[in-house]
């Protein structure tokens, strides 16, 4: 490889995980379930990924090659044998749902997501997350938009189901007419999905 | 906004000091270290991609070679004999065209000295008996022997027919002094003549193809051959 074409690469490369690894870390945390470690690892496979594809992504679109080769990272790491099988733990990991107040809302957050299968953990981070539309969302995760669709709002639901109140509202329970309409308009795509599904 | 995604922009970590330089650093280097290994992949692919054509060319030129195909010019390949028939008639054509060439060595009466076994009334011209076994007499060119009772090539053989052999086998037919012979041709050898004598002995001649001799030169040696009772049949 030529030296000033490397170096031009190597340099534009450095710019970007300036000003976007912070970004690409905390989308990480998340689909790791809080988990900064695996996070960590995350980020690093999808960077050397980018940096082994730089002159073939397009300038316009390197953050969602990024953010394309995190999911990845994260499906191949979840495909691994080591990661299936179960994990001996001292403590048992499972806790019940409380009226408590929660001390720790990070913690709960992480928790609750950690309970989704990784795709569907995807689809609600990168939709409620990252703010990607529906349409970056099934790019992204390589499937429909209707998939996109249901698998957030079953996301959503088990989220809703997992969080105590204070965490998901705390500033106060939503007004009667904040929290059924938006669970309806949760259970309406579930509906329409199933539909299709049985169809 | 909906209360999850107020939710997690309100727990997600900010980093706005941005990594450190060694951070950044550390990614150019994985980034770089990928890049080899991903060039090194792709060589080695290429390499064993071009290996696999050429192994699959040379497979398919000996598959066309052996087997032909369905085109006018395979056709017309198939319409020929196969390569091992072809050489085989070559150096039939080309035994045929040297014997043509070459003169054959006359027979002339034998006044030497007759060893045990068998006794002759003629030899080739310029040969003379080189040894001799119950079960063999050897007969070649003067001056270039080597004395070997066993060591038969490039010498007219005198031998005896096995026990465990019955029949004269396939060939030309001749007569020995009136019985039945047999002459073998074994091309670049030269010729095996088999009968029984006319008291049932059984007698094979071998006559090398240098002597470039006919059917019936072999069957005129063979008339003055003789077993003596030293001569035993061979066995095996």
């Amino acid at each position: 490889m030529p030296g000033d074409v490397r170096s031009a690469r190597d340099e534009e490369f450095r710019a970007y995980v300036l000003t976007r690894r912070g970004a690409l870390m905390r989308t990480a945390t998340f689909l790791a379930s809080g988990d900064r470690f695996a996070a960590e690892d995350l980020v690093q496979t999808a960077l050397m990924r980018l940096y082994v594809a730089w002159p073939r992504v397009n300038s316009e679109t390197i953050d969602a090659y990024a953010r394309k080769s995190l999911l990845n990272a994260l499906i191949d790491d979840r495909r691994r044998a080591f990661t299936r099988h179960e994990r001996a733990h001292a403590e048992v990991p499972e806790r019940g749902i409380s009226d408590e107040i929660s001390t720790d809302p990070e913690a709960e957050v992480f928790q609750a997501l950690a309970a989704l299968p990784p795709r569907m953990r995807a689809a609600v981070v990168l939709r409620h997350l990252c703010d990607l539309s529906v349409t970056e969302t099934a790019d992204a995760l390589n499937c429909s938009e209707g998939t996109v669709k249901s698998q957030t709002a079953r996301a959503l639901i088990q989220l809703r189901d997992a969080l105590t109140p204070n965490v998901l509202h705390p500033s106060g329970l939503p007004t009667d007419a904040e929290a059924p309409v938006d669970r309806r308009h949760a259970d309406d795509i579930l509906r329409t999905a199933n539909q299709r599904g049985s169809a | 906004m909906s209360d999850i995604t107020d939710l997690f922009h309100r727990i997600a970590p900010v980093d706005d000091a941005g990594p450190s330089p060694d951070v950044v650093e550390a990614d150019l280097a994985r980034g770089r270290q990928a890049l080899i290994r991903d060039h090194r992949r792709r060589t080695i692919r290429r390499s064993m991609a071009a290996t696999s054509t050429i192994a699959a060319a040379a497979v398919l030129a000996v598959i066309i070679a052996q087997v032909g195909g369905s085109t006018p010019r395979h056709a017309a390949a198939l319409s020929q004999p196969p390569t091992a028939v072809k050489a085989h008639q070559q150096t039939k054509q080309h035994v045929a065209a040297t014997h043509a060439a070459i003169k054959p060595i006359k027979l002339v009466a034998y006044t030497g000295k007759q060893l045990a076994g068998f006794t002759v009334e003629k030899v080739p011209a310029g040969w003379a008996l080189s040894t001799s076994t119950q079960y063999a007499l050897l007969i070649d060119a003067n001056g270039d022997t080597n004395n070997n009772p066993d060591a038969f090539e490039g010498k007219l053989a005198v031998l005896t027919q096995s026990t465990d052999v019955h029949g004269l086998g396939k060939g030309d037919h001749v007569t020995v002094n009136g019985q039945p012979g047999v002459i073998s041709d074994h091309g670049k050898s030269g010729l095996s003549l088999t009968y029984n004598d006319a008291g049932g002995f059984g007698v094979v001649i071998q006559a090398p193809a240098s002597l470039n001799w006919t059917d019936q030169q072999l069957a005129d040696f063979a008339d003055g051959v003789h077993a003596t009772g030293n001569a035993l049949p061979g066995h095996g």
